[in-house]
């Protein structure tokens, strides 16, 4: 078969685009170089979207006329690549002026550069070539509008062209301006249509997009201020859809935050909440945005929200199984921790208890959730707590120690009996670390309960001794008086004996220094306590 | 002078760090991925370098080490701020004015005509070809043909009516 035959057999057309491509490829490879074949055979690839091929085909081409190098830029707007297609499309231009299809695609990938000047340059010739009236009319409205936006003059000042311009003509340019590669460029232009057409739905919504955007690029770059004040200058007229109402809130909202205005930033949340009911994300902005101003009250319901809607619409970190999972969990500890910190342990508790649904067999959550039920004075739920915890912390001798937590002291006897519990654990396990720092602690908590009771029978005593010296000695109930004092003089013997127990188990500093200062003036009360006896 | 009468707008200093937290000095998604979190420091190294960013190089490095441990990673997540809400609307913004997307407005395009009598291509003529194609005559003497047919005749295997030797020995194993 000749290959003239081939071509008359090869349709090219889109459905047949891939069988063209082979037969023109074995066409090309058996009848050497014909710029036909090569031409057609970049169309049959550019038809199938392989703009790789289509361009190899077309550069076999060799000079390259007017036509290929239109072939080559449509190639490089397909790829993208705006500078390369705005590149092509001059050449073409250059090789053949009279053709509008170069032309009007320079004349567009220039304003999708940015580059106004060029495009400026180039419409007046574009409106002389365009084949229909209703193209040369749309080609005035964007030189207008090129126009009116490089001009500061105009910048206020209304178009009675462009406000009188048709429906689609307006859903045109507004669909143009949202493809223009730099969001600056589409910005100008939004706004100079937008001055004359202040009622266009339509027109003030790609303005407050394109704004969005151009604020966006400011927070990249940490520039909130600049942000802040680009969305406020259009923020106030706008009336859109709510979903976009709210993402300019909510942007409004952080870029209050980071300026260090929670006030304004709190009320721009409140606001996009209203707009769109419910959102995660909003949710916690508003809870964080409380907290920093401490208002915890109403950071609360807001994080509560948040942990009632962490699911799988969040954003997750890739490659993490169960990130929700361990983001509520991280979330509902964090605040908890914010209650323990400020002592409010009723609150801390049902975090923590919300936590542990997450991870029930988490041995540091359940010690958590024991403190806190000591703390909040819940003994049988602290039993229960440290009843899990010796099944999954077995044989941890700290657990021994936590025992002793759940002793409530009323008197000598209760302290002593803790005395004596820390000190069978530490001898048990001497040089354990753990062990250790929690008997500090243990120690730390009794030292103030010892010289609380001590304070208490140093008051009976003097008060004793203040009467004895006050009154004859006819008006004394001496038996009575020893009788007290014989019992006072126990009771500071024991606390001198519970005292010189702890001494040796205390390792900190200060309660060193309290325990022997306790030590000292219980040794002088006992002395008085023996001066009034004899 | 109305510069006189413009209010003096006053900014306060930023927010520590760890309040603006990683996923908004790199300007990244908290569900962003390693690659762009790689391609956000490095853009914001340039910046930071070029003094184009308002926020000191010794942070965005900071940022990407926080983003890059899993936990501490999971601890920015709850205490930073989202510039984006649930349905994603900045993104999807941000990718329908970045360029990102198809072009907005229609390329003209015009492909050349097909005049199919220019298309002409030299190629030989099939009947010279044929013509000059010599066939090899075939060698008269095959000495493979004999041993082939001596094959073939040989007649095939009966196992039912293979000779034994009845006087043979038995397995010694039974």
């Amino acid at each position: 078969m000749r290959t003239d035959t081939i071509l008359d057999v090869v349709p090219v057309a889109d459905s047949a685009a891939a069988r063209a491509a082979m037969l023109l490829e074995e066409a090309l490879d058996n009848g050497g170089a014909n710029d036909r074949i090569a031409y057609l055979l970049g169309v049959a690839y550019k038809r199938q979207g392989k703009w790789s091929a289509a361009r190899t085909a077309f550069q076999r081409i060799a000079p390259p006329d007017a036509n290929i190098h239109l072939q080559l830029g449509l190639l490089s707007l397909h790829e993208r690549q705006w500078n390369q297609a705005s590149h092509e499309f001059r050449q073409a231009r250059q090789l053949d002026p009279a053709s509008y299809e170069a032309c009007h695609n320079l004349l567009f990938t220039s304003l999708t550069l940015g580059q106004f000047e060029v495009a400026l340059e180039l419409l007046p010739r574009a409106r002389e070539l365009a084949p229909e009236p209703a193209e040369r009319q749309f080609l005035g409205l964007v030189q207008r509008l090129l126009e009116n936006s490089t001009s500061s003059d105009t910048d206020e000042r209304i178009d009675l062209e462009l406000l009188r311009i048709s429906e689609e003509d307006e859903r045109r340019l507004v669909t143009l301006f949202r493809g223009l590669a730099q969001v600056d460029a589409a910005c100008r232009l939004l706004r100079a249509l937008a001055t004359s057409r202040p009622n266009s739905p339509t027109v003030q919504e790609a303005l407050l997009e394109a704004t969005l955007v151009q604020a966006k690029a400011l927070i990249d770059r940490c520039k909130w201020g600049a942000a802040e004040r680009l969305l406020a200058s259009i923020a106030d007229e706008f009336s859109g859809p709510r979903p976009i109402r709210a993402a300019l809130l909510n942007v409004r909202g952080v870029c209050a935050c980071m300026n260090q205005n929670l006030e304004d930033g709190v009320s721009r949340f409140a606001a996009a909440l209203k707009q769109v009911g419910a959102d995660a994300r909003l949710h916690q902005n508003l809870a964080l945005a409380y907290e920093w101003q401490d208002d915890y009250p109403r950071a609360d319901p807001q994080w509560n929200r948040y942990f009632d809607q962490l699911d799988s619409r969040l954003p997750a970190a890739p490659r993490q199984t169960n990130y929700h999972e361990d983001l509520a969990y991280e979330s509902l500890s964090r605040w908890a921790t914010s209650y323990t910190e400020k002592e409010r342990w009723s609150k801390a508790l049902l975090y923590v208890e919300r936590a542990l649904k997450f991870r029930p067999r988490d041995a540091a959550t359940v010690e958590r959730l024991f403190h806190l039920y000591n703390h909040a004075r819940m003994p049988a739920e602290a039993k229960k707590a440290l009843e899990l915890l010796r099944e999954l912390r077995a044989g941890d001798p700290q657990l021994d120690l936590f025992e002793l937590d759940l002793i409530e002291v009323k008197n000598l006897g209760d302290v002593e009996t803790i005395i004596n519990g820390i000190d069978t654990v530490s001898s048990k396990h001497p040089g354990n670390p753990k062990v250790e720092e929690r008997a500090a602690v243990l120690i730390g908590n009794v030292v103030p309960l010892m010289a609380g009771l001590c304070q208490q029978m140093t008051e009976q005593l003097s008060k004793v001794v203040d009467q004895v010296r006050r009154l004859p000695s006819y008006q004394v109930n001496w038996p009575t008086v020893q009788d007290v004092i014989r019992n006072l003089l126990r009771e500071f013997q024991k606390l001198r004996r519970i005292v010189g127990k702890s001494a040796p188990l205390t390792k900190n500093a200060d309660h060193r220094r309290m325990v022997r200062e306790l030590g000292e003036l219980i040794d002088r009360k006992i002395e008085i306590c023996r001066s009034m006896r004899g | 002078m109305a510069e006189e009468d413009d209010p003096i707008v006053l900014e306060l200093a930023p927010p520590p760090r760890e309040r603006v937290g990683p996923f908004l000095l790199l300007g990244l998604e908290k569900d962003a991925d390693a690659q762009e979190i790689e391609a956000h420091w490095a853009q914001r190294v340039i910046w930071a370098r070029k003094g184009q960013v308002d926020v000191p190089l010794e942070n965005i490095n900071w940022a990407r080490e926080i983003i890059n441990d899993a936990e501490k990673r999971l601890q920015a997540d709850v205490t930073s701020l989202n510039l984006d809400l649930t349905d994603r609307v900045l993104a999807r913004l941000e990718n329908a004015y970045s360029g990102a997307g198809a072009v907005t407005w229609q390329p003209l395009d015009r492909e050349k005509p097909h005049d199919w009598s220019e298309t002409r291509v030299d190629l030989p003529d099939a009947a010279r070809i044929r013509k000059d194609i010599v066939v090899p005559a075939p060698r008269e003497e095959f000495p493979a043909v004999p041993r082939l047919l001596a094959e073939m005749l040989r007649e095939p295997i009966d196992p039912w009516r293979l000779p034994f030797d009845s006087a043979a020995p038995q397995d010694s194993t039974s």
